[in-house]
């Protein structure tokens, strides 16, 4: 059963419309009680780091259980996007308190030439082997919107980097806890079988 | 490396997919979500549903359907057509929709576009543009719900619309939409290259090679209809994109 967290400014309905095609039981959480008992979780996004860093403060109990959930009890977890960025201690998106499950900043991208946001289809390169790549390679595309990317702390959380400009961290890795810059519900096939991987990953707890 | 974009662009009227020239007539093209499962099939890189008839109208988005045809969506999914509040946007979002276009929203609500920012992001939000010549043969921006051109002058009001938060413009020349005479590349090149956040250029596409000078163009992406969803200019209705486009990248 994988629990879709609703912190009220996400697209939570494609990361559910997935997952139900994938023939996962999912159920979606919008306060601490419904979060109590789940056994993986994924936090989608869309939306600004504000509003979703407010949301989550305003819910009762809901950052002492998702922490106490991804640190104590270990169950897989994945930010997608926002969601993703929301792991790390903060963002220069604003001023809010991010999760602090993995170490790190989120930068704005810089220019380099490019359009800011980073919008389209986009490759990874993998940086080191994981479950979560089974049946993914360098020629899997997957779809990116953002204008900001964590900077993880420790080199060796990143399991993937993507080329804009420069490159930046698309999939960390830390323990249980995973994120991914880009959008794996809205990615066809290559998103499907990466969300598949992650709802396969054997539960520790 | 970002790939440049190819996106169907399907217009809804009063529940059914049509089709239309210089935003007139009304082809009738079939099912909303059947089409939507097509693209799906063939891996599409995103998709843009416009309901047409809200706006002018002044009714608010058919819910339901946008979330049928989310459910049919594994690509990216951008919805316009009638959106007026916060909680419209909010409904559509809870879809499955990833990004919203506001259009002549913009044109009586000078804050809506920063409120939507503030509260969903840049990245979720596209403005819609249409563009039409003047009997002078000036290019102007028009309003398609009050049926008239609108003071701005379409350089500024790209700008203005930037930095309003809209993270995406979807451009539209009126005057190429459903003709099959080639995409208006000499006048939304010079638009895309006065502002910093992607343009996606819209109407006129008429085979695979103008994609490519669309592509080439300042653009981010481009929108295309009538060669995706009839089998050639003047010819039925045939649901399909090229090998060639779906090869792309």
């Amino acid at each position: 059963m994988v629990t879709v967290l609703d912190l009220q400014c996400g697209n939570i309905g494609s990361v559910v419309n997935m997952l139900r095609r994938l023939d996962v039981e999912c159920s979606v959480a919008n306060c601490s009680g419904q979060l109590a008992h789940a056994d993986r979780i994924i936090i989608p996004g869309v939306g600004g780091f504000n509003s979703a860093v407010l949301k989550l403060n305003k819910t009762i109990d809901m950052r002492a259980q998702l922490m106490e959930l991804a640190q104590d009890s270990r169950i897989p977890l994945m930010g997608i996007c926002l969601g993703m960025q929301l792991l790390f201690d903060e963002s220069e998106e604003g001023e809010g308190v991010g999760l602090g499950l993995i170490e790190g900043k989120v930068k704005k991208l810089k220019p380099c030439g490019q359009k800011i946001p980073h919008m389209g289809w986009n490759k990874i390169q993998i940086n080191k082997s994981d479950p979560l790549f089974r049946g993914v390679d360098t020629s899997s595309k997957f779809y990116f919107v953002h204008s900001f990317a964590a900077e993880p702390s420790n080199n060796t959380e990143i399991l993937a980097t993507t080329e804009y400009g420069q490159p930046f961290c698309s999939i960390v890795r830390k323990q249980n806890i995973y994120g991914v810059q880009f959008h794996p519900e809205k990615s066809h096939k290559f998103g499907m079988q990466l969300l598949k991987n992650f709802c396969e990953i054997p539960n520790a707890a | 490396m970002l790939h440049k974009r190819i996106i169907p662009v399907l217009l809804l009227k009063d529940g059914s997919l049509i089709k239309t020239r210089r935003f007139k007539g009304k082809n009738y093209i079939g099912d909303p979500c059947n089409t939507v499962k097509i693209f799906n099939e063939l891996n599409a890189d995103e998709l843009i549903v416009l309901d047409i008839g809200k706006s002018k109208a002044g009714t608010p988005p058919d819910f339901d359907l946008v979330s049928s045809i989310a459910k049919e969506c594994f690509m990216p999914l951008t919805y316009g057509g009638g959106i007026t509040s916060i909680e419209d946007a909010k409904k559509l979002f809870r879809s499955g929709v990833e990004k919203i276009s506001i259009n002549a929203a913009n044109f009586t609500n000078d804050h809506f576009g920063q409120i939507l920012a503030n509260e969903f992001g840049s990245q979720a939000l596209v403005g819609g543009i249409d563009l039409k010549k003047d009997i002078f043969g000036k290019t102007r921006i028009w309003n398609h719900a009050q049926n008239s051109f609108f003071s701005y002058e379409p350089k500024s009001y790209v700008q203005k619309l930037e930095k309003m938060g809209f993270g995406e413009l979807f451009i539209t020349s009126v005057d190429n939409e459903g003709t099959w005479a080639g995409a208006a590349i000499d006048l939304i090149g010079p638009l895309a290259e006065s502002v910093g956040i992607p343009c996606i250029l819209n109407g006129g596409i008429n085979d695979i090679d103008n994609i490519y000078a669309a592509l080439d163009s300042s653009a981010s992406a481009v929108g295309v209809s009538s060669l995706f969803i009839y089998q050639k200019k003047n010819f039925g209705v045939l649901v399909n994109i090229p090998d060639e486009i779906q090869n792309y990248s």
